[in-house]
């Protein structure tokens, strides 16, 4: 029994030892320049504070930040936090969120602050400021504004097309899914397979991503969720609208000719790996989700299975207007809680982020090390996009990376020099290219895939930017429900008559979910939002 | 004592308290302990009248009576899901309950120790491994152009792939041997400790008697099981509502999601798509009040048939 | 008469055998793939055709994972977590299940009913949280030990065992004047050690895996654990695909190291999975049958 005991004690000691350490001080400063350190929350658990960047920062400004990783549900986190009162100094908050904590007064209202202390962001905001206020009057939180005039270098469509079979097509104009279809049916009859297993013309990555995002595209209509806008402003549920009907027919018509993956409705891992053994002739996947896959295609010497991307519509006349930038960057907006001392020490550090040397910091970093300027021009440096190209993990030690970088005023802007505000340009595009995709490329007479987007028309905001209203909420779980039950069934028709019957469904459940109700919601919204902008701008 | 209007009864239960103090010990610190974690968070439930936001707090939120529980009932897929979570959890229930004894006593049955460890240690294994893993796994066996198809067109079963997790009716089946899978192993764990701590001389007594290997199984193994198995079944019969939902969730699919949407999967779409808690924390009372109601029952009717008890 | 017995013995057995090996190999598959998914190039992975063997071994992914410093010191917390918090856990439940294999204990109904409640109810996790940090045990080593001390379920399994003890045994004790401490532990104790060997490993592999009280209650660095570290680990490789969508440049489309979430998760699971492989072995000898002759029949 003794020896136990002293077991017991010598693990207390060890535990309460651990424990001790646990504590943290905490001193802050009203002082313009001393030294001071926040805390703020983030989901990138990589981040540390101390980069080159982040030094430069501390530097001017005298303000260091301590990152509180959030390993887990964000969502959950905050909420707990808000409940306890235990947020930290600043977070990056979603406009859903930021509006529960501005009902629980644990947001610092900004304007007067901003008008005190933030000339640059008064600056750069320009008309637009009045855009960051809530209906109050307050402004609860702050983002990056897109000032861009051209579209980002490194945009591209969503409807990508192996290499291949464009070759093979001889490198058809194809703005049609019906001429997608007739190449897609040409390349198959001659190459069922490959190495030894089916090819698959036509396949889809998981839910959404097969029968929603890709339909509201094919329309040339804006990513708005399930939702389209119409000239009047209203907010109409839009995979109900006839063009919906034509792309799931064209889904219909793949499968009754034994080209929609017989697995269409699997998991999208699955779908990642028949895309890197080559097997996929075409499908919608957005680039963040392709750049995985396709990479490996390479790395197995498969080039010319990347794939094009190239916008596709349901039919020939339809002008692709789905290329919008917003004017705001909101969706991860920065707040800055009532547990910050001298909040007016955050706004001037943001204020500094804002200013031509800010930007220049948080998007090109600091000159010597990660660019330098050449004939009067800043160029990212190549020993630098060479390292980075090896260890992508170096933006965690030299920097920019982190919260700071959301404060961008956009691809493609320009700063007061003249020169560009960001790092995407073309010329760094292009550089990365490899010689299939460049040659693909040429052969439409285009540079990047950038070139095959309409230019992209500001629009005030999108619906997903928007708080989004009480009422549509529990609507918003029933429509998505329908969709993900009728909808399977519409694409796997046997007939025609069945393929009607199964749209028609698939109508009726929509309107008994609610659709009227969820379009009312969102139209008073987006209204409302609009009657503010106009005001604001005005 | 003065204070005490009956001094019998109180001198008798301060000499039994006094000659219970180890007993006391030994019980009331952690019974205090359990009372602070598990009971005094119930305050919560009251989240469930109200519409709670977290930023306002159980005081400031609105009461909203039984709205919560109005939104949750009158929802016709809620008894929908109800009913696959009866379905898979009473599946699984009973396969896994019997499959771990029948593994437990075949594993008993085993002389080379080697064998034996080795086949224990393996068993248990997938109980480690992520769901996600497993789903996975599963899924690519399953796939149209996976092993299981291809074994099947080649035995002349199928003239044609199918897609088998399309399949809703099959659902049930493959949740239920996916989680047979993942946790069989670990669950015999309970019944070879008691196995390995049943009195060998009853073995050799038996060995005398003449009796054969499934005599010994019936006569002694199992009944030595019994209690043991019996509070298991009383305590999962009472987790019966409360199924989880990863498993569903990774292998559910658009064309199953009939078959695959379970409650917790239900409730967890229902706070999210309407940001509250206070619809999960009106389900969650709602399980715990099913819950306790099964595990009453179960516990009487056990008692009255077997005299195993819970409590 | 005997040889038939026999030939019904051997060819149960063999079924037996047959059977167990099959169930042995269904079993071991995932932990097979896992291993060879964690030791392949993980964009040879993402084409989806890793089976029993790596198609193109490395050790990058356990260079990646191992890469990270934090790690190690997770590591030994996730160890000092898992040994302490065992050991309290295991000597308590103990306790309490003897009092409750009392049948004159007074409070042994009242206690009875608080657990089996305590199992089927739950405040949620807001007013939990709100309790942890009202008794001050946010950012502290002692959350991972006392809201879990006692595990019901762990409770009512010694209980059920010991109560299955031969009774002469702890009565002959107590009249020889034994108190109840010295009957629980020099008594019940060495005949119990296989549901001990059972709570010991349900506990410690508790401990071993749990990550989500770190999550919620603590955010200092130093008292991350390890299955945390590797959950960051995990996460950094989701968001560095998403990442790749991200405009400023920096990442573009070729610049991402060759992870994926699928390699890292592999990785992750042989490693939180060895250690627990490892030490069973030292446990399993509890649960072989005769193991405890000795024990009874003094």
């Amino acid at each position: 029994m003794k020896k136990a005991g002293l077991i017991v004690s010598c693990l207390v000691l060890m535990t309460a030892i651990l424990a001790a350490c646990g504590k943290s001080g905490d001193t802050s400063s009203g002082d313009s320049n001393a030294p001071v350190t926040y805390t703020m929350s983030t989901t990138d658990t990589k981040l540390k504070w101390g980069t080159a960047v982040d030094k430069a920062i501390t530097e001017k400004t005298g303000v260091s930040i301590d990152y509180t990783p959030i390993v887990g549900d964000e969502g959950q986190k905050n909420d707990l936090w808000l409940a306890s009162g235990d947020y930290p100094d600043m977070m990056t908050l979603s406009p859903n969120m930021t509006g529960k904590y501005r009902d629980a007064d644990a947001i610092v209202p900004l304007e007067d602050l901003i008008d005190k202390y933030g000339p640059n962001i008064k600056k750069r905001f320009g008309k637009y400021l009045d855009l960051l206020k809530d209906p109050d009057g307050h402004i609860y939180s702050i983002y990056g504004i897109n000032l861009a005039q051209e579209a980002p270098a490194n945009a591209a469509a969503s409807f990508i097309i192996q290499y291949d079979v464009l070759k093979e097509a001889d490198y058809p104009e194809i703005k049609t899914l019906d001429q997608l279809f007739d190449i897609l049916k040409s390349y198959y009859a001659k190459h069922p397979t490959i190495d030894g297993q089916p090819m698959i013309p036509f396949s889809g990555y998981w839910g959404g991503l097969t029968f929603t995002n890709p339909v509201i595209a094919a329309a040339g209509l804006p990513d708005q969720g399930f939702s389209i806008l119409d000239e009047n402003n209203n907010v109409r549920f839009g995979l109900t609208e006839p063009f919906a009907k034509e792309y799931y027919k064209f889904l219909n018509k793949l499968q009754n000719a034994g080209m929609l993956d017989k697995n269409i409705f699997g998991k999208g891992e699955e779908n990642l790996a028949k895309i890197a053994q080559g097997r996929v002739l075409a499908e919608f996947m957005p680039g963040w989700l392709l750049s995985t896959p396709e990479k490996s295609l390479v790395a197995s010497g498969l080039t010319e299975r990347q794939y094009a991307k190239i916008p596709l519509f349901v039919d020939e006349n339809t002008v692709d207007q789905s290329f919008v930038v917003p004017i705001t960057n909101s969706s991860s907006n920065w707040v800055i809680t009532s547990n910050a001392k001298h909040p007016e020490r955050i706004i001037k550090m943001i204020d500094y982020l804002f200013s031509d040397e800010g930007q220049v910091l948080i998007n090109w970093g600091v000159e010597g090390l990660q660019y330098e300027v050449k004939d009067g021009k800043r160029v990212q440096k190549q020993d630098y996009t060479d390292q980075l190209k090896k260890n992508p993990d170096i933006v965690y030690s030299d920097g920019p990376s982190g919260p700071i970088t959301n404060l961008t005023i956009g691809d493609g802007a320009l700063l007061d020099d003249g020169d560009y505000a960001t790092p995407n340009t073309k010329e760094s595009v292009i550089k990365n290219y490899d010689d299939a995709t460049k040659e693909v490329l040429s052969k439409y007479g285009k540079e990047t895939w950038a070139d095959f987007l309409p230019k992209p028309t500001h629009v005030p905001s999108m619906l997903w930017q928007l708080s989004e209203p009480e009422e549509s909420k529990a609507v918003f779980r029933k429509l998505e429900e329908a969709l993900n039950k009728e909808v399977p069934k519409i694409i796997l028709a046997k007939s025609d008559a069945e393929f009607e019957t199964a749209w028609g469904n698939f109508v009726d459940q929509i309107n008994k979910a609610g659709r009227e109700k969820y379009e009312a919601a969102w139209t008073k919204t987006w209204n409302d939002f609009l009657k503010r902008y106009n005001d604001a701008v005005k | 004592m003065s204070l005490s209007t009956s001094p019998r009864t109180s001198t008798k239960l301060f000499t039994k308290l006094r000659s219970q103090y180890q007993l006391l010990i030994m019980s009331v610190p952690f019974v205090v302990l359990l009372i602070i974690f598990s009971y005094i968070p119930l305050w919560g439930w009251l989240m469930a009248f109200q519409k709670y936001s977290p930023g306002k707090g159980i005081w400031k939120s609105p009461w909203v009576g039984f709205d919560n529980f109005v939104t949750l009932f009158h929802d016709e897929r809620f008894f929908l899901v109800l009913r696959n979570t009866l379905v898979m959890s009473g599946l699984s229930l009973v396969t896994g309950f019997v499959g771990a004894i029948l593994l437990a006593l075949l594993l008993n049955e085993v002389r080379h120790s080697f064998f034996k460890r080795t086949i224990q240690t393996v068993t248990y294994i997938p109980h480690f491994v992520s769901m996600v893993v497993i789903a996975n796994i599963v899924l690519t066996f399953l796939a149209p152009e996976g092993i299981i198809n291809a074994l099947l067109l080649k035995l002349g079963i199928l003239n044609e792939s199918v897609f088998i997790m399309g399949k809703g009716e099959l659902f049930w089946f493959i949740n239920t041997l996916v989680g047979l899978w993942k946790e069989l192993g670990w669950s015999t764990i309970i019944y070879l400790a008691v196995l390995a701590g049943i009195n060998p001389d009853l073995y050799e007594a038996a060995d005398v008697d003449g009796a054969g290997r499934f005599q010994k199984m019936w006569n002694i193994s199992i009944p030595s099981l019994m209690p043991t198995a019996i509070i298991l079944l009383i305590l999962s019969m009472g987790n019966i509502i409360n199924i989880g939902y990863e498993s569903q969730f990774l292998l559910g699919n658009p064309l199953n999601l009939d078959y695959s949407e379970v409650l917790d999967l239900y409730a967890l779409n229902l706070s999210f798509g309407s940001g509250e808690y206070s619809v999960g924390v009106a389900l969650g009372i709602f399980k715990s009040i099913v819950s306790l109601l099964i595990v009453i029952t179960v516990n009487f009717i056990a008692k009255k048939s077997s005299g195993i008890r819970l409590f | 008469m005997k040889i038939r017995l026999r030939f019904r013995d051997i060819s149960f057995d063999i079924v037996n055998y047959v059977l167990l090996a099959l169930l042995g190999f269904i079993t071991l598959y995932p932990f097979i793939n896992l291993l060879a998914v964690s030791l392949n190039d993980p964009l040879d992975t993402v084409r989806g055709q890793v089976y029993f063997f790596p198609n193109k071994f490395t050790l990058d992914n356990f260079k990646i994972v191992f890469d990270d410093s934090a790690l190690y010191m997770a590591g030994l917390r996730s160890i000092l977590r898992t040994v302490v918090g065992t050991f309290l856990s295991v000597i308590c439940t103990m306790m309490l299940a003897y009092t409750l294999t009392r049948k004159d204990f007074i409070l042994r109904k009242s206690i009875n009913l608080i657990m089996i409640v305590s199992m089927y109810v739950t405040g949620g996790i807001i007013p939990s949280y709100l309790l942890i940090k009202g008794l001050g045990l946010t950012n502290s080593f002692w959350v991972y030990i006392l809201p879990g001390l006692i595990g019901v379920f762990n409770v009512i399994i010694m209980r059920t065992a010991m109560e299955g003890l031969p009774e002469g045994l702890i009565e002959s004790a107590r009249i020889e004047g034994a108190n109840d401490f010295q009957v629980l532990f020099r008594i019940i104790l060495p005949i119990s050690l296989p549901v001990l060997a059972t709570v010991t490993l349900f506990n410690s592999v508790g401990h071993w895996n749990s990550w989500f009280d770190n999550y919620l209650y603590n955010t200092r660095d130093n008292l991350n654990l390890l299955q945390y570290e590797l959950m960051k680990i995990l996460l950094q490789s989701t968001s560095q695909m998403v990442n790749n969508a991200s405009s400023t440049g920096y990442v573009d489309s070729d610049a991402v190291k060759n992870v994926t979430p699928e390699a890292i998760r592999a990785t992750m699971t042989v490693i939180v999975t060895f250690p627990i492989l490892l030490v069973y072995p030292f446990l399993q000898k509890y649960f072989i049958k005769g193991a405890l002759i000795g024990a009874v029949k003094e």
